[in-house]
């Protein structure tokens, strides 16, 4: 079959899932080997739960897949699952560009890439994402750390705004 | 040039009025030089407990405080208490994601205590409440017995076509309502039958069950604050926002299917000094997490009150608060497992009670900022008509935005396993009554209300306002007579 000129363009794993064959009563149970689905585990942007996981997933992916992906190809019990599509920004050019802007006028063109995020809820398991710099990974030398906190201290010298009412020179702070 | 020129004839002016400023205060200085006046010292805290809380985030809590303290009236409470819209998290009353009930139980401050037998001993912390030992029911129980036994199974014989109807469509998936309605509907029947032929008998011989009210879905709301739970956003240190980050605020509304009050309250369970009140075991581990990540969510919302009743109405605590478990949430939550329902159905019975106290203490003068006198307390009762789970609910503490070193209360909920009222019907009859459970029941509907060695129960108003006059609701009823066509 050949593929229409626009989606070769598209990645394999952005493109849309195929439509399931018609199914006949009668008929053969249709079976899936190899999914179009992914799921890519992310570290959690606040503290959670030791049972909770976080995914991003394929947009097309439903509740039911997530679950059925993650106990029938890895073994992981799940409890249950949360889904939130996020919308992403996308900046939009067209030859139209008003004096409004792109605000103004192509506001709902900016708003059109979704994400879709899954929480999963383990069931009599937990996990931990780990963590590079944390107990078990790698660790930041002495100079290195020496070196991150006197820049920190010459950033804040000359960017904080109290300082800087006084009167004072940077140079003078430091 | 001429507007240089005013420029600086103003500069002039304030130059020469901040000269003479100064020129008075050194010849006040110069008069009274012996008696310095320094202007007062600002305390860290205002008066009370305020533990490790935020200065500032104490003194903004002390100002509302002030100022809800000047109103003496109902009406001027709740209007202070709801003048603006607020983002709130709301409260679920049944929580559809597993494993929350220690959310559930951190947010409102409670500790669920699981009886497993219906005795009461003083000594054991786990047992159900002293009070219950008092309550004298062998006079009445023979005689309700048999009335209860008739009433199940003139029920079960007048409604077999319902159930007739629920096994064909869980046979045959048939369309139109779905077989958690038509439970619902059964249990609801059995129940309000029940109820009102026993309190009618009971009604003759107490006289505080023939003074009491009686409704149907009454709806319960109220708001809180919960210290040490964090709020939405990271605002700027200096706003008043930052202020209000250290305590979260909660809403919680739901409809109650059956609502017994009376005009004076319930015995308390437990003293204030008792170490089921006092030592706070509540759990705490879910209080870490912002709510957002345990899938609840916020809403802009007008802050409401309700009781489930007209305020001025004589009955204003209440007895007695009859749920039903057959719902589309409970459905849901079933499919995770035996123990997540558990869970959700004493997270409910938790709710009920909390909410309908706390709405309770709001109509009697008492709020968040006004700490209430004496505990709040009613009975609730979780049952689909033959499975019956007994709890009560004590509420001790409304301020519950000040941390744990500031306010060492805490709620509690007793609660019983589900228990059979009996176990089947056979040809038509019951068969396996539970007698220790219908005592408990009728200990439930028989505990006298007291009036708490005398104490004034609405202190911060200066009146309860008087009962309103609203019309009753008139329905049109059309009796049609059966059509009868003679045959030619």
């Amino acid at each position: 079959m050949r593929i229409p000129k626009g989606i070769a363009r598209i990645p394999l794993w952005k493109r849309d899932i195929p439509r399931y064959p018609l199914y006949y009563k009668g008929d053969p149970s249709p079976k899936i080997v190899l999914p179009l689905f992914w799921m890519k585990l992310i570290p959690p942007e606040r503290k959670i739960p030791p049972h909770y996981v976080h995914f991003q997933v394929h947009p097309q992916m439903s509740k039911l897949d997530i679950k059925q992906y993650l106990e029938k190809i890895y073994d992981v019990p799940v409890l249950n699952v949360r889904t939130e599509l996020r919308k992403r920004d996308v900046m939009a050019f067209s030859s139209k560009v008003s004096t409004q802007g792109i605000l103004g006028e192509n506001r709902e063109k900016r708003h059109t890439e979704e994400d879709k995020y899954a929480y999963v809820q383990l069931r009599g398991t937990t996990f931990k994402y780990p963590g590079y710099f944390e107990e078990g990974g790698q660790t930041a030398t002495q100079y290195e750390q020496e070196m991150a906190a006197e820049e920190k201290k010459r950033w804040r010298a000359e960017n904080s705004k109290q300082q800087v009412n006084q009167g004072l020179p940077p140079w003078f702070l430091r | 040039m001429i507007r240089r020129g005013s420029n600086l004839r103003k500069y002039v002016q304030l130059v020469s009025q901040s000269c003479v400023r100064n020129n008075q205060h050194l010849a006040s200085v110069a008069d009274n030089s012996d008696d310095a006046h320094y202007p007062k010292i600002k305390p860290k805290y205002p008066p009370g407990k305020w533990g490790n809380m935020d200065p500032r985030h104490a003194w903004m809590w002390g100002r509302e405080w002030e100022q809800i303290a000047k109103c003496r009236t109902y009406q001027e409470k709740i209007n202070f208490l709801t003048e603006h819209i607020h983002k709130v998290w709301v409260y679920n009353s049944i929580e559809t994601t597993p494993n929350l009930l220690p959310y559930k139980g951190g947010v409102t401050k409670t500790t669920v205590k699981e009886v497993r037998s219906l005795e009461a001993d003083d000594g054991n912390l786990s047992a159900w409440p002293s009070v219950y030992n008092s309550v004298n029911v062998e006079q009445e129980f023979e005689r309700m017995k048999q009335l209860t036994i008739e009433v199940l199974e003139q029920v079960e014989n007048m409604n077999h076509d319902y159930l007739k109807r629920r096994e064909l469509k869980q046979m045959h998936n048939i369309p139109g309502n779905c077989v958690i309605y038509l439970d619902y509907k059964m249990s609801r029947v059995l129940i309000s039958s029940l109820l009102t032929n026993i309190l009618g008998n009971l009604g003759g011989r107490h006289e505080h069950i023939l003074n009491s009210h009686y409704d149907e879905n009454s709806t319960v709301a109220a708001f809180w604050n919960k210290d040490g739970v964090e709020n939405f956003k990271m605002f700027k240190k200096v706003s008043p926002a930052y202020l209000r980050k250290q305590s979260a605020t909660f809403f919680g509304e739901q409809a109650v299917d059956f609502h017994i009050r009376k005009d004076k309250p319930l015995p308390e369970f437990a003293s204030l000094t008792d170490d089921v009140c006092c030592k706070l075991t509540y759990d705490k581990s879910m209080l870490d997490y912002y709510p957002g990540v345990l899938g609840q969510f916020y809403d802009h919302k007008q802050k409401k009150i309700s009781q489930g009743y007209t305020i001025g109405d004589p009955c204003k605590f209440t007895h007695l608060n009859v749920i039903f478990p057959n719902n589309k949430a409970m459905n849901l939550v079933s499919r995770y497992g035996e123990d997540c329902r558990l869970d959700a159905e004493t997270g409910y019975l938790l709710s009920t009670g909390f909410l309908t106290t706390l709405s309770q203490a709001h109509a009697l003068g008492f709020n968040q900022y006004e700490e209430i006198t004496y505990p709040f307390t009613t009975q609730t009762i979780l049952t689909d008509g033959q499975n019956f789970t007994l709890s009560a609910y004590q509420l001790n503490t409304t301020q519950m935005w000040k941390d744990d070193e500031a306010n060492e209360l805490q709620n509690v909920l007793w609660k019983t396993k589900s228990m059979k009222l009996f176990e089947k019907y056979e040809n038509g009859k019951v068969v396996g009554f539970n007698d220790e459970l219908f005592t408990m029941l009728l200990k439930f509907l028989l505990i006298e209300p007291s009036d708490r060695n005398g104490i004034d129960l609405s202190p911060n108003i200066d009146s309860y306002p008087e009962k309103q006059e609203i019309d009753d609701v008139k329905f049109d009823v059309f009796v049609e007579k059966p059509i009868i066509y003679e045959s030619v």
